[in-house]
């Protein structure tokens, strides 16, 4: 779908508004319109066109206004963008066109202070339930103090607006409270399931636990600073996360970055796929108490951890990606130790894949489990592996491609049944290619320098970045101001998305099936919660 | 004076409480250490259950508010008594036993005691993983214990007494339980791994789905009892299994050697099987117990009555 045709049908559909197009960096078209008139034209994307995949809004103080923008995607970038003055900050909700832009409003709400009108769920999404100290990321807003005004005396009484009161029996039911601390999660995140029996007929979610502030201090550190803080969004996907940041940084700067670290980020973002998919294997065959399987996908992640170690140095956290280029590099004895190493790991694979694929007590505890239908997924926007388990054919490697995809096709893994099984046969295949994906790039690796200087002030502007991490699209939107620090940096994980829809997928099912479910989600919650 | 202590040697030592315990323990070491094997790891070293134990001993032992103290002090309590109990009338490589016609019963039934004490710990422990696993488990008791029981006494009938030690010397007159009644000794063994709550069937104490089921609140001694009694359940219940399937100790010389390597043949079974397959469902679990190990059940019953009757 050519931006210019959606563009046009915009202005036809708004007489007398005034729609301006602009193309960005990257690909990106920018269509600013006023803010009245959101509403319908994203009515019309989503029914003239079938734009439905919103990828998240940006919320940005830009002086007088605030400024929202809707990353769209459409085959490629389109962002509109509306302002609203400040002192008037009021727009019309967008989910009842697109459910999945639910929990991108309720971020923008609280973090700008932004009302949204007619949202079905308002309540906070990241900040505490007793937040008082007003809209963070508002240019001069200043961290509370903790004593004196700007905490008022609620904040003692742990007074607790929006959070239903618990009660541990009703009748029948049963509120059961996973999290924020419980064996069955890694991170914390919070729901509390309504059971009759073992039956689960309600739950509630509550996430924001690990909340670190980390776009607002991306605005307080320069751009090199936020490679390292950007890393630390997350413990299993960090380098996609700085690779992402970087791409955007030097678009913003014009470079042209050396081939060869192209393929070598590309190696590390296909590497770390592999780890990611194969840690989420062994969460979810112990969440259904197959600790055997468990521990095989763990102790296999190992040779992949060990050849990403001696490429950067750290197991998980990298430090290896720099604007400009990579930190490392790789010679001909090491190419050819990663090869025998990776033929080793395919064998291993090979035998897990075998072992999952035979075992029933597996299939009996994930098929059936945790439904999502192409609809649903598009509806709620879901990226990743778990928007192809349910037949949505989407892969920005392929769609969109970027680094050493351009050179090197991907085939794009796809299943139609849409449960937790589909996504774990999703995954392992996924892995096997990303394992030939590997092998072709350390082969035909190119030769030359793996780093360009770039420099410390980045010219103004904006820029939309996406990647392909593990879990799917992440997507990074930057603007520089002209300084050396970023004006805004927005940063939209695969996970959110899985998030919106886990209401659905818990509804109806046996308290047993809920780790299976969650495990087959693949979720992050340090991705979310930033 | 000399019979009251013989007596309260054959309690309290061998084959009484010292060493049941010791038996327990390195079961203990040898599941986890066999499970680590079999899974590419290491495993703990020998003394590491012994080691536990003492640590919990010396642990902080709390309750919630709300708990019943008393309960939940006597019931781990009941339990480790119930086991023990259940361990004077299984006779050791064909040790004598204080043996009657109709021991077999009161063996199966001291057997699920601790079922039961584990329901009731999840009641009185106030916390809501706890009243889920204890419902768990008293829905798991349905399922297994009617197979357990039509296995087992497929046993008795086949050897025409209703006494442990009694059928376990027949036995080694005609042939094994396991030769004659495969069907039924199978049921046995997957039954047992449910009475004991071992993975697969580690459905009331499932840790990603309700912490630790009823134990949740439990810590310090009572956890430790909860523990110890748990592993001597076992080693009984694999007694137990012995001297009805696989002829006992016998009467040779090397009894107690042929026995102990008896015991860790159907040992192994669970062992195997824990790491084998993922957690079934409750209701998974009782489709398995009604559909498929009571009918076998029933069948192998049948047969042994057939064939008793020619």
């Amino acid at each position: 779908m050519k931006p210019e045709t959606i563009v046009a049908a915009l202005r036809k559909a708004l007489p007398g508004a005034n729609v301006t197009c602009q193309s960005g960096l990257l690909s990106e078209t920018f269509v600013a319109l006023p803010s009245q008139h959101l509403h319908q034209a994203v009515g019309l994307l989503v029914g003239q066109f079938g734009v439905r995949h919103l990828s998240t809004i940006t919320g940005q103080d830009v002086g007088d206004d605030i400024e929202l923008l809707y990353h769209f995607w459409a085959g490629e970038g389109l962002t509109l963008r509306a302002a609203l003055p400040k002192g008037r900050e009021h727009i019309a909700t967008i989910t009842d066109r697109i459910i999945g832009a639910s929990f991108y409003e309720r971020e923008v709400a609280e973090m700008l202070g932004v009302v949204f009108e007619g949202h079905p769920d308002p309540r906070p999404l990241l900040l505490p339930d007793d937040w008082r100290g007003g809209a963070p990321l508002r240019s001069g807003w200043t961290e509370p103090k903790e004593e004196g005004s700007d905490w008022p005396e609620q904040q003692v009484a742990c007074e607790v607006p929006g959070e239903p009161e618990v009660q541990i029996t009703d009748g029948d039911r049963m509120i059961i409270p996973i999290g924020p601390q419980h064996p069955l999660l890694k991170e914390p995140l919070s729901y509390l399931l309504t059971v009759e029996g073992e039956r689960v007929v309600d739950n509630l979610l509550r996430i924001g636990y690990v909340h670190r502030g980390i776009e607002r201090l991306c605005q307080q550190r320069n751009y090199v600073q936020n490679i390292y803080l950007l890393e630390r969004i997350c413990g299993i996907c960090s380098y996609i996360h700085t690779a992402t940041y970087c791409q955007g940084v030097e678009a913003l700067l014009g470079l042209q970055v050396p081939p060869r670290a192209h393929y070598l980020r590309s190696l590390m973002c296909e590497l770390e796929r592999i780890h990611s998919h194969l840690l989420i294997l062994g969460v979810l065959a112990e969440n259904i108490g197959f600790t055997t399987i468990f521990m095989y996908a763990w102790r296999d992640r190992e040779i992949v951890l060990d050849i990403m170690e001696e490429l950067s140095g750290g197991r998980v956290s990298h430090a290896a990606t720099v604007i400009g280029g990579v930190q490392f590099d790789l010679d001909e004895q090491h190419a050819r130790s990663i090869l025998a190493r990776l033929d080793d790991f395919e064998k291993q694979m090979e035998l897990l894949r075998n072992v999952i694929h035979h075992e029933r007590s597996f299939q009996m505890r994930t098929r059936d489990l945790g439904h999502l239908s192409t609809e649903q997924v598009l509806d709620y926007c879901a990226v990743g592996p778990m928007a192809r388990a349910s037949g949505v054919d989407v892969d920005l490697r392929r769609d969109a491609p970027y680094a050493a995809y351009r050179d090197l096709p991907t085939r794009v893994v796809t299943a139609s049944e849409g449960d937790v099984w589909a996504r774990t046969q999703v995954r392992i295949q996924e892995i096997l290619e990303s394992l030939q994906l590997c092998r072709q790039m350390v082969q035909r690796i190119p030769e030359g320098p793996v780093t360009v200087r770039a420099p410390r002030r980045v010219p103004a502007g904006e820029v939309v970045s996406r990647m392909e991490a593990p879990r799917g699209e992440l997507i990074y939107y930057i603007r520089s101001d002209g300084t050396d620090k970023p004006a805004r940096v927005k940063v939209r994980t695969p996970t959110i998305t899985s998030l919106m829809s886990l209401t659905d997928q818990l509804r109806g099912i046996s308290i047993a099936d809920v780790p299976a479910v969650i495990g087959g989600m693949d979720l992050c919650i340090a991705c979310a919660d930033r | 004076m000399s019979a009251l202590l013989g007596a309260l040697f054959r309690l309290l030592v061998f084959p009484g409480f010292v060493f049941l315990a010791g038996c327990g323990l390195a079961f203990q070491w040898i599941d986890r250490r066999v499970s680590a094997r079999l899974q590419g790891r290491f495993g703990p070293p020998w003394f590491q259950p012994l080691a536990d134990f003492i640590k919990l001993l010396a642990k902080e032992d709390t309750l919630p508010l709300g708990a019943d103290e008393l309960a939940c002090t006597l019931l781990p309590i009941a339990s480790l008594a119930a086991v023990l109990s259940a361990a004077a009338y299984v006779p050791l490589a064909g040790q004598k036993v204080p043996s009657f016609e109709g021991d077999l019963i009161v063996v199966v039934f001291l057997l699920s005691i601790p079922t039961l004490a584990f329901f009731l710990a999840g009641w009185f422990s106030v916390s809501i993983y706890s009243v889920v696993g204890g419902n768990r488990s008293l829905l798991q008791y349905f399922a297994y214990e009617v197979p357990f029981l039509m296995a087992v006494g497929g046993a008795a009938i086949r050897n025409g007494s209703w006494s442990v030690a009694e059928i376990a010397a027949r036995q080694s007159q005609t042939a094994w339980g396991l030769l004659v009644q495969p069907l039924g000794f199978a049921v046995a063994v997957i039954a047992l791994i449910g009475k004991l709550k071992r993975p697969p069937f580690d459905i009331p104490k499932a840790k990603t789905e309700i912490s630790a089921g009823p134990l949740t609140e439990f810590s310090g001694r009572k956890l430790a009892l909860w523990y110890l009694s748990r592993d001597i359940e076992a080693v009984v219940g694999a007694f137990l299994l012995v001297s009805l399937f696989l002829g006992g100790g016998g009467e040779a010389l090397w009894s107690a050697i042929a026995f102990a390597a008896k015991v860790l043949f159907l040992l192994m079974a669970l062992f195997v099987a824990s790491v084998l397959y993922a957690r079934l469902r409750i209701d998974q679990l009782v489709n398995v117990g009604w559909k498929v190990l009571a009918p076998a059940a029933l069948l192998q019953l049948l047969v042994t009555v057939w064939m008793g009757g020619r």
